[in-house]
């Protein structure tokens, strides 16, 4: 029997462009399986960075609403669904410059509600080291490291939070193939081991090749383009 | 806790725009702090002056108001002192004693003035006293207290005898001038007959007391009761009527507000409440000027030191839109981004407080000794000579003078003024980090990560 952890119901959001509107999504609606990972592919300007931003409650849909757990995230409250039921990871790196690579995971750690407890630090350490980020880096000041360094360490501060949603904007778009491929394994490891609902939006063929579910997002609308729904 | 941790680690590594807030709030504080501690001791030299001067509040008529309004000699003689207002008025716990004084005169012809040192006999005429009467006749000041007040504020001294007691009620008592009793061989327990000028009855008087310290032109002076000056006065029975009331405070600087409190008990305009006002304003008139300045430099800065803080405020803020942005992202509450960024701006203005307390009091001593070199020694110089000395009237034979006031004027950092100054201080930031910091309210967090 499928489980439904996160749905979009009828989902519509547009723009004013020269002073006409502009629907970019339009009775937008889907459901999304606990344990799977999806991706979403689509030309640019076609909504994809909208659509996250709606499912992540960083932007509130013109009409429809969002649904996680059965609940509507509204109810739940915008900030509390975005602190404790999901993170994000974002194309561009999105780290706190001031801070090393290990106290920016620490930082989302120290953010959610249920927080763990004194060893924090080590586990923001072996998240890091599964990433490939090794302790003497891990201490460095973000802007020190890399580009591909940095995103890795946005991925481990978005898994730092334990929830079991997972939205990503191109969080392999700055990686080198190999450290790439390994990203995306572990996006699958922990769909499918640990239960955790992935959704990326991607450009990249090969990444929407290795999910379980390929999303096009087409005419305001997702269509299911690989994969069983 | 996250809060704190960031707060302190931005400013660490990133103090680029908190140095710029510091350096700013030094400047602000620097100037304002020096503004307050001087104002501080203008009000202390201010204070010392209204000390100096006397507790002293007197219930008079208003000659210069009479003069104005021209009043006819009937009216003016119907301008009474009331007694009962000032009994009333006497309640007021800020009062410590209440003096009502007879001055009258009375007269013996085989008295000899010590004021006319010629010693052609036949009496003194007494200058410069309401109770000067007739050829013949001496000044007599009659209190209702025991220690007159100018025996209480040192200006006469008791050399033989004693002033009034208690046993002394009902009894015609004087205390006189030990010129007055050299001159005519007059010592303790002497009895003198006194004639009043009004009604020409005699009473005779005993002498329990010499005094010394009255200047040439009083040295008639003769002290008695209430009782007994209204008696030669003829004007027994006659409650509301006193020549003088006066009310000594327990503090000086309740003063003013003892006047605030009670002026509008007074029966009309003619009759005022009045503390040494003119001499007050005479010596005070340059700590005013100074305080007057002081106060518009402190209003400019205070206000273009809070909108510049205003304005880097905003731009350290706008600068970080996109931190606040992530953490909304992550959950993040605004008032806690809000509260990490009040902690970095008070932990910047800590500092900036300790650094610029510590300097203002050197600025306030270097900006202290300007003010005494050139605005109250020079001044003093130009137009008095150097040694102003402005009585109080006589009333309390005090003097002050402007080079104590100079003296006196003395940088002071109490903790009245470290609370004022940290009052200040606080005010300061709330202004210029409230509006920017309320912006973060508005952020949404897919608006700030875009910008």
């Amino acid at each position: 029997m499928k489980t439904y952890i996160f749905e979009l119901e009828q989902l519509s959001y547009g723009y004013i462009d020269g002073g006409k509107k502009r629907l970019i999504l339009e009775d937008l609606s889907f459901r999304f399986e606990k344990g799977k990972f999806y991706t979403i592919l689509g030309p640019s300007g076609s909504g994809k960075t909208t659509l996250l931003a709606l499912a992540s409650a960083l932007d509130v849909p013109e009409k429809g609403r969002v649904m996680y757990q059965g609940s509507d995230i509204s109810k739940i409250g915008y900030t509390r669904f975005r602190r404790n039921h999901m993170a994000i990871i974002f194309q561009k790196y999105n780290l706190t410059d001031y801070l090393t690579g290990v106290e920016n995971v620490e930082s989302n750690m120290m953010i959610v509600d249920q927080k763990r407890s004194k060893d924090r630090k080590e586990i923001a350490y072996k998240i890091l080291a599964s990433m490939g980020i090794v302790q003497s880096k891990a201490d460095r000041r973000v802007t020190k490291l890399s580009g591909g360094e940095q995103q890795r360490v946005a991925i481990a501060r978005a898994l730092a939070k334990d929830v079991d949603l997972i939205l990503g904007d191109e969080p392999t778009g700055a990686l080198d193939t190999a450290t790439a491929k390994e990203i995306i394994e572990l996006f699958q490891r922990l769909a499918h081991d640990y239960g955790k609902t992935i959704i990326l939006v991607t450009h990249s063929d090969d990444v929407a090749k290795n999910s379980d579910i390929t999303l096009r997002l087409q005419d305001g609308k997702l269509l299911v383009e690989h994969g069983e729904e | 806790m996250r809060a704190i941790k960031h707060a302190i680690l931005s400013l660490y590594r990133k103090p680029t725009k908190a140095i710029m807030i510091l350096v700013i709030l030094l400047v602000v504080y620097g100037l304002v702090f020096t503004g307050i501690i001087i104002q501080n001791s203008v009000k202390s030299s201010k204070d010392y002056v209204r000390k100096e001067l006397g507790a002293i509040v007197e219930m008079r008529t208003d000659f210069m108001k009479v003069m104005e309004q021209q009043l006819s000699r009937d009216e003016f003689m119907k301008l009474n002192l009331s007694v009962t207002l000032a009994k009333e008025i006497a309640k007021d716990p800020l009062v410590k004693e209440l003096y009502i004084t007879e001055m009258t005169s009375a007269s013996n012809k085989d008295l000899k003035s010590a004021m006319n040192l010629s010693g052609d006999g036949g009496g003194g005429v007494v200058m410069a006293t309401m109770a000067s009467g007739p050829s013949g006749s001496f000044p007599l000041m009659g209190s209702n207290v025991d220690i007159p007040m100018e025996f209480s504020n040192g200006t006469y001294q008791i050399t033989e005898g004693r002033l009034r007691e208690a046993g002394d009620q009902g009894k015609d008592t004087l205390v006189i001038s030990e010129e007055l009793a050299s001159k005519n061989n007059l010592a303790i327990g002497d009895m003198v007959e006194l004639t009043s000028d009004v009604d020409e009855q005699s009473y005779s008087f005993e002498i329990i007391g010499i005094y010394k310290g009255a200047s040439s032109v009083i040295v008639d002076q003769m002290f008695t009761s209430l009782d007994s000056a209204k008696k030669l006065a003829g004007t027994v029975g006659e409650e509301d009527n006193a020549t003088y009331i006066g009310f000594l405070l327990k503090d000086p600087l309740e003063i003013d507000d003892f006047i605030k409190q009670h002026k509008n008990q007074m029966p009309n305009e003619f009759i005022t409440l009045y503390a040494n006002d003119n001499e007050y304003k005479s010596l005070t008139r340059p700590l005013d000027l100074i305080s007057t300045i002081i106060s518009i430099l402190l209003v400019v800065v205070f206000v273009a030191g809070v909108i510049i803080m205003l304005a880097i405020i905003t731009i350290f803020v706008r600068d970080r839109k996109f931190e606040i942005g992530l953490l909304l992202a992550s959950g993040e509450g605004k008032m806690k981004i809000i509260s990490q960024f009040i902690l970095e701006i008070l932990i910047v203005s800590i500092l900036a407080f300790g650094v610029a307390a510590g300097a203002s009091k050197f600025s306030s001593d270097y900006a202290a000794s300007w003010i005494v070199k050139n605005q109250l020694v020079e001044e003093n110089t130009e137009t008095m000579g150097g040694m102003i000395s402005i009585g109080i009237g006589g009333d309390q034979g005090k003097e002050v003078k402007i080079s104590d006031v100079a003296r006196e004027f003395n940088v002071s950092v109490d903790q009245e003024v470290i609370g004022n100054l940290l009052l200040i201080s606080f005010v300061i930031v709330i202004l210029s980090a409230g509006a920017p910091l309320s912006i973060i309210l508005g952020y949404k967090p897919r608006e700030s990560l875009q910008d």
